[in-house]
């Protein structure tokens, strides 16, 4: 245990130092790129240094305590305490690590100047380029100020709109994305594998009956597009529910049958399934993203191997029912909790102004869809302050309203909601003030608000206009801001 | 009749809390659970209403196995079992009223609890309550605008609006001073003699058990070590119980 323990920190530690002295000669060479442009080979030299960098950081390994030696805790080396008579620290100026701190610092410095261009000539000889235009900024022109009020008010309440529709759903998901609550939740593995499969199935069918229905009726007078698109979500939602209430009433009749067999055999087909289709989604995904096509090509072109793949995951299906016993327990609450975390993450990460590229595409122009983008980041941003809120609550009221022998609703509405409001309260209106500044951003895009109009004013070098804009944008900031912060004060 | 048979449980991560207890509470008692801090008297007391799911052994209530219940017979069983806590787990931000109430829920259909609905009975059993522990003016407060031992006894109230066969009152008084103890622990007393409610009680300090409690058990390391009368604890017991370094404190 200790000598792996060692062994891994050993391992992590040459790598960490093979980064860094990969890093400084690599660094050198991409400082001159554009002398050796023409260079044929310039992939050897960045080879070279990456084997440089081994040979490098296995002699610093050997020369004291290099800094990944440091970082995982491996300084029993005795050079930077002298062991003489009186244990003495080495001053730091002669430590490895310094120096090699030292050297990564200026080398990253000198590049980085170099890539960023910095120039000080500039700096110092043409200022008076600016002064024009900052000139007419201070100049604002305020006969266009009624109109970009009614512009800024757009902006106030689409983001207002957009926190008020992420509200309820982000509420929703937060208790999904809440450890506390989920891990605990476990089920029967055939239990949930019926239910998901029968909910994906029951979810497909109502999708198809949503298009399927009115096709009859296309060239009519009825507004066709209008009702498909209305009644696909209504039954492919219907469906889902549908499928997993029946899956779960299906199961529970099989455990009910208390039949070794049967059980054997219905997780056996489940299983089988959940292969064919875990490899369908697989080899789609994979020939989508790689090959910019679609399963059907796949099936078209690679005549047998798409079956071959099906057949496999069939297989590996099959062979993995062994594994997993019908009655076997399955951390299912995890499982949700992962999932929903992780797509919360990924929505976050994606910037407001790219949501709102997508949502202009859909709604058009407009502020329409600069508050469905807000509304995405709203859901996501919020969605994981509330859960570490329903996190960071207290346990014991839980425990107690528990053991009254309250159901798991009862103990949340007593016990977990008393709990959470106030910082949800708070949380809700931090957003909305940061909304109001984003809106400015989304309006870039077309996403409507002032920001818009800034950006119409700025293209066609409308300075004195701008400056009204941006005038507004502050001050409406400021003032939001300095609100929010005195309600927060007072609910918390 | 509370049965307990050879009941263990082990943390995950391999602390052992409890090895093999065997104990029968009779109706009525009021038996006291003595021991160091971290003998398993509060595991032992959360495998009754399987707040802890036991690892080996049964708990067997009025001759069902509460171990073996599904959680709709778990639900029916907890409501017949109240519980105090050490830190009172009032819901801080709720009303008095609220958390008394609040302990009757096993009783009420899930709908109108949700919004908070109690038939006017409810209310009238839970001013019954908290009149009955003193603290009727409180009412309206919030919970924690009360005091400690005026907390503990909002804690008595909702375990009393269970209507509960059983009491289980995990160290009620080691967040109290000394007087406030001894109020907290009178009430305790009073259901127990006159609602013939069985209170099982962890308690610290042994002046308290032998004052209180009709029947003493100890715990050690996870295993039950003594079980007798409160009179029987001599200094050799003591010893034995709480180690050989102990001096017994009192609380007056």
């Amino acid at each position: 245990m200790e000598q792996n323990d060692t062994r891994r920190a050993r391992t992590r530690a040459f790598l960490v130092d093979w980064l860094i002295w990969a890093y400084i000669p690599a660094a050198s060479v991409y400082f001159f790129r554009e002398d050796l442009e023409d260079f044929q080979y310039n992939w050897a030299l960045y080879l070279g240094a990456v084997v440089l960098g081994a040979v490098l950081a296995f002699v610093m390994e050997h020369l004291g305590t290099s800094i990944g030696e440091r970082t995982n805790g491996l300084t029993d080396k005795g050079d930077d305490v002298k062991t003489s008579s009186t244990p003495q620290r080495v001053p730091w100026y002669k430590t490895q690590v310094a120096w090699t701190g030292i050297i990564l610092g200026v080398v990253t410095f000198v590049l980085g100047w170099n890539i960023t261009e910095i120039n000080l000539e500039y700096v110092f000889t043409r200022a008076d380029n600016m002064t024009n235009m900052t000139e007419r900024l201070f100049r604002p022109q305020w006969n266009i100020l009624p109109g970009l009020i009614e512009k800024l008010i757009e902006t106030i309440f689409l983001a207002l709109m957009s926190t008020i529709f992420a509200i309820p759903i982000a509420v929703i998901l937060s208790f999904f994305a809440a450890r506390n609550l989920m891990y605990r939740i476990t089920s029967t593995w055939g239990k949930l594998l019926g239910m998901f499969l029968l909910g994906i199935g029951g979810a497909w069918l109502g999708m198809k009956l949503g298009t399927w229905m009115f096709l009859p009726f296309v060239n009519t007078n009825l507004y066709t597009d209008l009702l498909t698109g209305i009644m696909t979500p209504i039954l492919l939602l219907a469906g889902l529910i549908g499928g997993i209430t029946l899956g779960g009433k299906l199961m529970q009749r099989v455990h009910d049958a208390h039949n070794q067999g049967l059980e054997k055999v219905v997780n056996g087909i489940m299983c089988t399934v959940l292969g064919v289709g875990a490899a369908y989604v697989l080899s789609a995904l994979v020939s989508a993203v790689a090959f910019a096509a679609s399963w059907d090509i796949f099936v078209r072109d690679f005549g047998i191997w798409p079956y071959v793949v099906l057949v496999a995951g069939a297989v590996g299906g099959a062979a993995f029912s062994f594994s997993r016993k019908f009655e076997s327990e399955f951390p299912v609450g995890r499982m949700i909790y992962s999932v929903i975390r992780f797509i919360l993450n990924v929505i976050r990460s994606i910037e407001a102004f790219v949501w709102a590229l997508i949502f202009v595409t859909w709604f058009r122009l407009g502020p329409f869809p600069g508050m469905v983008a807000l509304m995405v980041h709203s859901i996501a941003a919020l969605a994981k302050l509330y859960s570490e809120q329903i996190e960071g609550i207290e346990e014991g009221p839980l425990e107690a309203v528990r053991a009254t022998g309250a159901n798991d609703l009862q103990t949340i509405v007593y016990a977990v909601i008393p709990q959470i409001i106030p910082p949800y309260i708070s949380f809700t209106i931090y957003r909305w003030d940061i909304n109001v500044r984003m809106s400015t951003i989304i309006g870039l895009v077309g996403g409507g608000g002032i920001g818009q109009m800034l950006f119409q004013f700025q293209n066609l070098g409308q300075w004195r206009k701008v400056s009204v804009a941006v005038i507004l944008i502050v001050a409406v900031v400021m003032i939001l801001d300095n609100v929010s912060a005195r309600i927060r004060e007072r609910i918390v | 009749m509370l049965e307990i048979r050879d009941l263990s449980h082990t943390y995950e991560g391999g602390v052992q809390a409890l090895r093999h207890v065997n104990l029968t509470v009779e109706d009525g008692e009021f038996l006291v659970v003595i021991g160091l801090s971290g003998s398993g008297k509060s595991t032992l007391m959360r495998c009754i209403n399987r707040l802890v799911d036991p690892t080996e052994g049964q708990v067997i209530y009025n001759g069902i196995d509460v171990t073996a219940a599904s959680p709709e017979e778990l639900r029916l069983i907890r409501r017949k079992i109240g519980m105090v806590f050490q830190h009172f787990n009032l819901v801080n931000r709720s009303t008095v009223l609220t958390n008394v109430l609040s302990g009757r829920l096993g009783y009420m259909p899930t709908i109108s609890s949700l919004f908070h609905r109690f038939p006017k009975e409810e209310m009238d059993r839970a001013m019954a309550n908290l009149k009955r522990v003193g603290i009727v003016e409180k009412t309206y407060a919030r919970a924690d605008e009360l005091s400690g031992g005026q907390q503990q006894r909002v804690g008595i109230a909702r375990a009393l609006m269970q209507e509960p066969d059983i009491v289980l009152a995990d160290e009620p008084v080691s967040a109290l001073d000394p007087a406030t103890s001894h109020s907290v622990l009178k009430y305790l007393e009073q259901i127990n003699q006159e609602d013939n409610i069985t209170v099982i009680c962890n308690l610290h300090f042994l002046d308290l058990a032998r004052r209180y409690g009709t029947r003493i058990v100890a715990l050690k390391e996870g295993r039950l070590i003594f079980d007798g009368k409160p009179n029987e604890i001599d200094r050799d017991r003591f010893k034995e119980i709480y180690g050989e370094d102990a001096q017994e404190v009192g609380v007056n």
